[in-house]
């Protein structure tokens, strides 16, 4: 037969201070967890779209992103003509880009914000099939720009019709746009010939070509690895995606590492906390024993009260977590949101129950192997 | 401190309690230790700049090694009353083995380099970098980092760039000593930027004149096919450092709720221990003991305790940044004792301060109360 709850319970309630303590000790810990996990949900969601399966990138040798990559606008001549890219009656799909980063202002802030621009021809929509204007008309010419919807909210919530200012030189929203989720998203589109002319650039990024076929891919990326004309590296546009999502979830592993470590520190406090709930009960723990209750009551009795304490601290912390939802953090470009919805908080609440277990089955072990008459024994 | 023999003895009582608090403590300074050190990196990487050196960077370009400013300026910028001298560096970043392992590289004119940034060469030698193009100086991290040594022939993945150690030098510039320089022709040829730096330094006569020389540089410069930007080095790093201004707050963040959720274990932790010597505190103020007396000696032991967790935290975290590289080959980690110090203090205070409210109760408690609890 069970120890019932109500004596754990109560036993609980006895040492007020000690319980208080462990259980806001778990409580801050499962804060901090639950919101990292919230962070890397976050990073999930804004790079999970992982572009068009029938791109390819095209990006300098050796280059590690399109922004730090440079080719000379004679590239284009060999890069069009590659077999495998696609024909679409009038014009070849491939979209020379110019991706630089420049200071931007916003309207109703002086500071300036990092943000990422790209430069492309009206041949880019046709290539880059996630985006979609949502909001004013598409297309970019003169200085009219579009804004992705992570740009916007960096930017502070700008609108359509908003001027912003790059290099010294202002331009008008002409629209917003969605992009499936991708990284396209925090960028802000621009006509490549006047920004190229802005940023004294005479060199693209890079080129973005839709291929003929998906199951060309391979033969296309060989070919242009492999040409000597010009000296480029191609990837399929999901690896070039994927690889670029990795740096950035850099961050959140690293807080969930953090966070783990300092849970360790947690369930030594309440391995503390119990193995001093048991010695302070030997004589009631002997009375039990004598009175009938088996090794094994025993054991559950104390765990449960282990998990108790951690899973009273991981509601507490699971909902403190929850005011992370919401917030944002700037990384580079990017703007992440912590998404801390139930995903987050069903591992905060899983962390709190191995924490309680943890915590409590040594000291539980420790409480069932007395025998009754020590424990009787002990004052 | 003559209460410290009874500290040692009651720390003694209860091992499993002790080590449990040590363990909590230590591992909850590790984290902070790991924490300082990036910050200790970040604040390095300020402290190295000059006062009078300026930078002059391409303008409105967020990302600073995607810069490119022409080194025909340099005679421009010669001109403007109080620099005394200029030159342009090229940077790059390579990576070497695998792209966990970046290198920053700065391509550089030497001997107008050496004048506004002294170096030391601790080995090899000059005159070899100077006779050879692909010659290299390994900053003296760096060279430590990844065993590299006078005499080897090193390549990069990109653009398949090799090469020859021909020194290693020491910089009190830490972004220098963290890298690679290379001649600059050498660089730009294999870079495609000939006649181009990403950066400009220059060296005025002294602070004051600043804030007037990069105006005037910037005004001269205006009209040319790239205008610049120019500003203090240290302003100039600062601006680079911002785009991860939100992380290193994340990191304070960490290391609040890290200090938080220890305070609360050792409270914990002090809390248990007087309760188990209530009776023993209670003949020790028959005996004659005030009650500052008794809290004396219960945030001391606590404090003790604390240290010693903090000893093994410091020591485990200087271990892992012993064997860890530098964070993207840019912020250097390390934990210089004025941290370390730091992190012991955070720990000591820990104790300290967890320990108040339980040894405040116990001290309150009545002599006549005391004897008389049993449990």
């Amino acid at each position: 037969m069970n120890i019932p709850l109500k004596y754990t319970v109560r036993s609980l309630l006895q040492r007020r201070s000690r319980t208080a303590l462990t259980v806001l000790g778990v409580a801050a810990v499962v804060a901090v967890f639950t919101a990292m996990v919230g962070l890397g949900q976050g990073m999930a969601a804004s790079f999970a779209k992982t572009g068009s399966p029938d791109n390819i990138v095209v990006l300098q040798k050796g280059a590690f992103s399109q922004s730090l990559s440079s080719l000379p606008k004679s590239s284009g001549e060999v890069i069009r003509y590659v077999p495998g890219v696609k024909n679409a009656g009038d014009r070849i799909l491939a979209s020379p880009e110019l991706v630089i980063e420049p200071w931007t202002t916003a309207p109703g802030s002086d500071e300036p914000r990092f943000m990422s621009a790209r430069g492309v021809r009206a041949v880019f929509f046709a290539v880059a099939d996630t985006v979609t204007v949502v909001q004013g008309t598409p297309g970019v010419d003169g200085n009219r720009v579009l804004v992705g919807r992570g740009a916007q909210r960096k930017l502070g919530g700008v609108r359509v019709g908003d001027r912003i200012g790059m290099f010294g030189e202002t331009w008008q929203i002409g629209g917003i746009f969605d992009a499936g989720g991708t990284n396209l998203e925090f960028e802000i589109l621009a006509d490549l010939d006047q920004l190229m002319r802005a940023a004294k650039r005479d060199e693209y990024s890079c080129y973005t070509v839709k291929l003929d076929r998906t199951a060309d891919a391979d033969r296309t990326i060989a070919l242009l690895d492999a040409d000597r004309r010009v000296l480029v590296t191609a990837m399929r546009e999901q690896d070039y995606y994927a690889s670029s999502a990795k740096v950035y979830s850099v961050v959140a592993q690293v807080g969930l590492l953090v966070s783990l470590i300092v849970t360790l520190g947690a369930v030594f406090g309440g391995m503390n906390t119990m193995y001093t709930a048991v010695a302070g009960r030997m004589r009631e723990i002997g009375t039990l024993r004598a009175v009938g209750f088996s090794r094994n009551a025993i054991l559950v009795s104390f765990l449960a009260e282990s998990l108790l304490l951690s899973v009273a601290g991981g509601v507490i912390g699971a909902a403190a977590g929850c005011l992370a939802n919401g917030l944002r953090l700037s990384v580079g470009v990017a703007n992440i949101r912590f998404i801390v919805g139930s995903g987050a908080v069903t591992s905060g609440l899983a962390l709190a129950v191995v924490v309680g277990v943890a915590g409590g089955l040594l000291p539980a072990r420790g409480a069932a192997r007395a025998t009754i008459v020590e424990a009787m024994r002990r004052v | 401190m003559r209460f410290l023999p009874l500290i040692l003895k009651s720390i003694r009582r209860n091992r499993r309690r002790t080590l449990l608090t040590v363990g909590g403590i230590g591992l909850s300074v590790f984290v902070i230790a790991a924490l300082l050190s990036v910050e200790a990196g970040f604040a390095s990487l300020f402290n190295s700049t000059g006062e009078s050196v300026l930078n002059v960077y391409e303008k409105g370009l967020a990302c600073p090694i995607t810069s490119r400013v022409f080194d025909s300026y340099v005679s421009t910028i010669t001109s403007v009353p109080n620099v005394v001298g200029a030159t342009g560096v090229l940077r790059g970043i390579y990576s070497y083995q695998s792209k966990d392992h970046l290198v920053t590289v700065s391509g550089v004119d030497f001997d107008a380099f050496r004048k506004l940034k002294p170096i030391v060469i601790r080995d090899g030698n000059g005159a070899d970098f100077v006779a050879r193009g692909d010659g290299a100086l390994v900053g003296r991290r760096l060279a430590a980092d990844y065993g590299w040594h006078v005499g080897q022939t090193v390549s990069f993945v990109e653009d398949r760039l090799t090469i020859q150690v021909t020194g290693i030098f020491s910089s009190d510039d830490k972004t220098y000593e963290g890298g690679v320089l290379l001649h600059k022709d050498y660089l730009s040829k294999i870079k495609r930027d000939e006649g181009r730096s990403t950066y400009l330094i220059v060296a005025v006569s002294d602070p004051g004149a600043v804030a007037s020389a990069s105006r005037s540089i910037d005004s001269a410069l205006a009209t040319f096919p790239k205008p610049t930007t120019t500003q203090s080095e240290r302003a100039a790093k600062q601006l680079e450092l911002m785009a991860l201004a939100e992380i290193r707050r994340m990191l304070a963040v960490m290391l609040v709720a890290t200090i938080i959720v220890s305070i609360f274990g050792a409270a914990n932790s002090v809390s248990m221990s007087v309760r188990d010597r209530t009776r023993e505190v209670g003949i020790l103020r028959s005996l004659g003991l005030r009650r500052s007396h008794i809290m004396q000696l219960l945030i001391g032991e606590s404090a003790l305790v604390a240290a010693i967790g903090g000893a093994i935290g410091l020591a485990a975290a200087a271990a892992l940044l012993a064997s860890a590289k530098s964070l993207g080959g840019m912020i250097p980690l390390v934990l210089p004792p004025a941290y370390a110090a730091g992190g012991m203090g955070i720990a000591i205070g820990i104790g300290v301060i967890g320990a108040v409210v339980p040894s405040v109760n116990a001290a309150r408690l009545r002599v006549v109360e005391s004897l008389r609890l049993v449990d």
